[in-house]
């Protein structure tokens, strides 16, 4: 029975081994370049960080022309971002919280007001991450984006109002307001202390 | 005359010895049985504890795949992309979506000129470019447009709402 044992284990080992790498990568970059973001790869598993998102930018950068040191380094970069939305967001964010936060670290949002945001709030804050990066995005300085959030969520806004601040932003710009002056006409109109929480 | 007669009285006793019926010890048995089964028993134990480990692994593993399989059927949007480019031979839209594939989502040109797809997405962000004429990098007019520092390509945002806004 041992040796029946030893030989199924070794039988599936290498298909164990075949579950941590990623086919899309396997089949789409140069053989040393998936092995170094198969290795990226690995940290994050390690680390319990979304994986998937770092296959797409690495396949981003080869469909994007891009060689392989640049990938592998874009492909660690997000990975960094990944790890420092983890520690501010704690061990409990899920993924897509986890992307939220490290799109906003990158997109400049400062660590200090998502720090904040948690303290703020309990449940997920992809949405209010996800609002900041969109106003930077949209042209609004990321200071004055994430304290404009911030002060929603201090006031109990949920997701819906947030969502619409930024619709109603998106409107104003297209009518040509300027992105930062979008932000204050449409901060100007909420009420300095929302509604009471559900 | 017989055999016997001409045998030593000692072998005539060996002999008379080893015709006579052996009769066992009645716990014999008994104890062979048990030691049969100390060996065997303990085996087939094991094995079917095995098996109920399995068991119970496989119908782990088929919760867990029928829970993904729910959360995986949260309703996905139709999402409609266009971009107005009459000079353009061929327009395709890569992304997260498709994993930048450039030949997995063509887009098709209308008579004005205008270029369109419409895509089925689920709720989530999703970043993505045209790539127009299989060269050229083209951000989404009407969408936000993103600094793309690893790949100095235009990149442009998509948020598809889900369950939550």
């Amino acid at each position: 029975m041992k040796r029946l044992v030893l030989i199924a284990a070794f039988a599936v080992l290498p298909a164990a081994r075949g579950l941590a790498q990623d086919p899309r990568l396997q089949a789409r970059l140069d053989p040393l370049v998936a092995r170094a973001v198969e290795a990226q790869l690995d940290s994050a598993r390690a680390a319990r960080l979304p994986a998937d998102p770092l296959v797409r930018k690495a396949l981003e950068g080869r469909t994007k022309g891009a060689d392989g040191d640049r990938i592998v380094a874009a492909v660690r970069a997000l990975r960094l971002a990944l790890a420092d939305a983890r520690a501010l967001l704690g061990g409990a964010a899920q993924d897509a919280e986890l992307m939220s936060g490290a799109n906003a670290l990158r997109a400049g949002i400062p660590s200090t007001h998502i720090l904040t945001l948690r303290r703020e709030r309990d449940g997920s804050l992809h949405v209010p991450l996800d609002i900041m990066t969109d106003l930077v995005a949209r042209g609004v300085r990321p200071a004055e984006a994430a304290t404009a959030v911030e002060r929603l969520v201090r006031q109990g806004r949920n997701d819906a109002d947030l969502v619409r601040l930024r619709e109603q932003i998106d409107q104003d710009i297209q009518t040509g307001l300027a992105p930062q002056a979008a932000l204050d006409r449409r901060l100007a109109g909420v009420p300095a202390a929302g509604p009471p929480r559900p | 005359m017989g055999d016997t007669e001409r045998l030593d009285p000692l072998l005539e006793r060996a002999v008379q010895a080893l015709k006579a019926p052996v009769e066992l010890d009645p716990g014999l048995d008994r104890r062979v049985l048990t030691l049969i089964g100390r060996e065997s028993a303990p085996r087939v134990l094991r094995f079917r504890r095995r098996v109920t480990w399995v068991s119970a692994l496989a119908a782990a593993a088929a919760v867990i795949l029928l829970v993904l399989m729910n959360n995986a059927t949260a309703p996905d949007s139709m999402v409609r992309f266009a971009i107005q480019h009459p000079s353009a031979q061929s327009i395709t839209i890569v992304g997260d979506f498709n994993d930048w594939d450039p030949a997995l989502t063509p887009m098709a040109r209308s008579s004005d000129g205008e270029w369109k797809a419409d895509l089925e997405l689920a709720p989530g962000r999703y970043h993505y470019s045209y790539l127009v004429n299989g060269s050229t990098w083209v951000a989404d007019p009407v969408r936000p447009a993103i600094p793309d520092s690893d790949f100095d390509a235009p990149t442009s945002l998509l948020t598809v709402q889900g369950s939550s806004p």
